[in-house]
């Protein structure tokens, strides 16, 4: 079989194989479907191309993250039983198919084309590649597994900014009318064309490195000097393993499920309408004192906060563990919550750096959700399990813009604001933190109930584990 | 390229890979660099108006 070399079996690690070659391969996938997150760099030349409205050219990007939530849900079984190569290759055909299907949907101004490209295919490579490389990290990095997925879910975080600046230069390559550097150029629907054949192009071949870089380690590998009896001895930490159908029927994994959710959906409650925002906190009289390029400056600098903290927060929950990792994202993000509703007016420094927190801690808990299921499911199928707590996402997706635009809507139009009217909406995040921060403290461990067998026919007597 | 090692046979350990280590690595921090330099440069307004 010509594919043959995709196998599970193929991919086993020669002994001395340097588990460090695995983080590049993980990042290589999220760095590529990252670019999700940048779709607004060319939203306004599709408005202007299909001559249609915003909202109908941002259902692109909808279709995308709710095909990421079901694809991650629906194939996260199959993603464990193939091994990382089979997926990430599988990811890549999808992710790239995407951005050429969409190509071809833009040249012939048919946008169903590309919300059946990006929004569909795209989608599908989106929601494997993500869960691709975890359950393998972890397996590599069983004494930093929270360092581990830390890193590739940065990539997820970093991928936008990459693409964001990337998509600029290329469009004004493609089209010489287009200014990168001027908000108001359009660039023309040709080169957003040559713009998505060009991505799906550099993005399928750097994938193409995480493909062939990755490996499962050997059946009962380990690294030097790990002592699996020190890390099981931890509290919250399990070395029994829960199968993904099992998984699913624990009050464990709805309460993480629960965590999740609350915690994205505050996020999003901020990065929804940050620029908007912090305008509106400094408005006096009709006139705000932070300047357009001022709030372009704090969105970008929310995107930085947004990816050190997937890496930073997530490696910290291997020494602090990871309940009271979440205990820190949802309690001091109340705290930090409440004082931007009451004093994130007082000035630009505080209301930045608070913001910045709460973003670091957004990010921070995606990354560290994989960790956390590892301690509490093992790692037999703990990528299928994360496939599946990642509906919360799509969930938050839909939750956190309707909670935060509903209340604002009520006020006005964001722009044109002032800080008062954003306390509602605040408050309301505080709320959804607190539930959060109820279903993280009623975690316990796992019941023996819906532990794998470990005898000799079990599954993870197959080397699967 | 992919390892393919045969069941009946011990697994050869691998080489030295310190080229691969740095390749692959550079492949993946050289286009972050850039994404970062690029947003830091996008902040900058942020501290200076």
């Amino acid at each position: 079989m010509a594919l043959s070399f995709l196998d599970r079996e193929h991919t086993v690690a020669r002994p001395g194989y340097s588990r460090w070659l695995i983080p590049p391969a993980a990042l290589a996938i999220h760095l590529c479907i990252g670019q999700a997150y940048a779709t607004s760099v060319y939203k306004n030349a599709l408005v202007a191309h299909f001559d249609t409205s915003l909202t109908a050219v941002g259902v692109i990007f909808s279709i995308a993250i709710v095909m990421l939530g079901l694809s991650a849900a629906v194939m996260g079984t199959w993603v464990e039983r193939v091994g990382p190569r089979a997926a990430m290759f599988t990811s890549a055909c999808f992710w790239a198919s995407g951005f050429l299907v969409g190509a071809l949907g833009i040249a012939t101004s048919q946008l169903w084309l590309v919300y059946l490209g990006y929004g569909v295919i795209g989608g599908i490579g989106l929601g494997i590649g993500y869960i691709s490389p975890v359950s393998t990290l972890i397996k590599w990095f069983p004494d930093r597994p929270g360092l581990a997925t830390g890193m590739a879910i940065m990539g997820f975080g970093g991928g936008a900014l990459v693409a964001s600046p990337l998509s600029r230069q290329l469009m004004a390559v493609y089209d010489t009318g287009y200014d990168p550097s001027d908000p108001t150029s359009v660039a023309s629907g040709g080169a957003v064309t040559s713009l998505f054949v060009t991505l799906g192009v550099a993005y399928f071949l750097v994938m193409m490195l995480g493909v062939f870089t990755v490996r499962v380690p050997a059946p009962g590998w380990t690294p030097p000097g790990f002592d699996a009896g020190a890390v099981a001895a931890r509290p919250m930490v399990s070395t029994a393993n829960v199968s993904a159908a099992n998984a699913v029927r624990t009050p464990q994994f709805w309460f993480l499920w629960t965590v999740l959710f609350c915690n994205v959906t505050a996020g999003i409650g901020i990065l929804e309408q940050a620029a908007p925002m912090i305008q509106d906190f400094f408005r006096d009289g009709g006139t705000s004192s932070v300047a357009p390029a001022t709030a372009a400056g704090f969105v970008a600098f929310l995107s930085l906060f947004n990816m050190a903290g997937r890496f930073a927060w997530s490696s910290t929950s291997d020494f602090i563990g990871r309940k009271p990792t979440y205990v820190l994202y949802l309690g001091v993000g109340i705290v930090l919550y409440v004082l931007l509703a009451t004093v994130g007016n007082v000035s630009t420094v505080v209301f930045v750096l608070l913001a910045a927190v709460i973003i670091s801690f957004y990010g921070g808990g995606f990354a560290t959700a994989p960790a956390y299921l590892r301690d509490l499911f093992g790692t037999f199928q703990v990528g299928a399990v994360h496939g599946r707590l990642l509906t919360a996402w799509s969930a938050a997706g839909v939750a956190g813009p309707l909670i935060i635009n509903g209340f604002l809507d009520a006020r006005g139009t964001p722009g044109e604001l002032v800080a008062a009217d954003y306390r509602p909406a605040l408050f309301t995040m505080v709320g959804v933190l607190a539930v959060g921060f109820v279903a993280n403290a009623l975690v316990r461990p796992v019941a023996a109930r819906f532990h794998e067998p470990t005898g000799p026919s079990g599954a993870l007597a197959e080397g699967k584990v | 390229m992919p390892d393919q090692m045969p069941d009946e046979q011990t697994p050869q350990p691998v080489g030295n890979q310190t080229a691969r280590l740095v390749v692959t690595w550079l492949v993946v921090t050289v286009p972050l660099a850039y994404g970062l330099f690029e947003t830091i440069k996008g902040v900058v307004p942020l501290f200076t108006s």
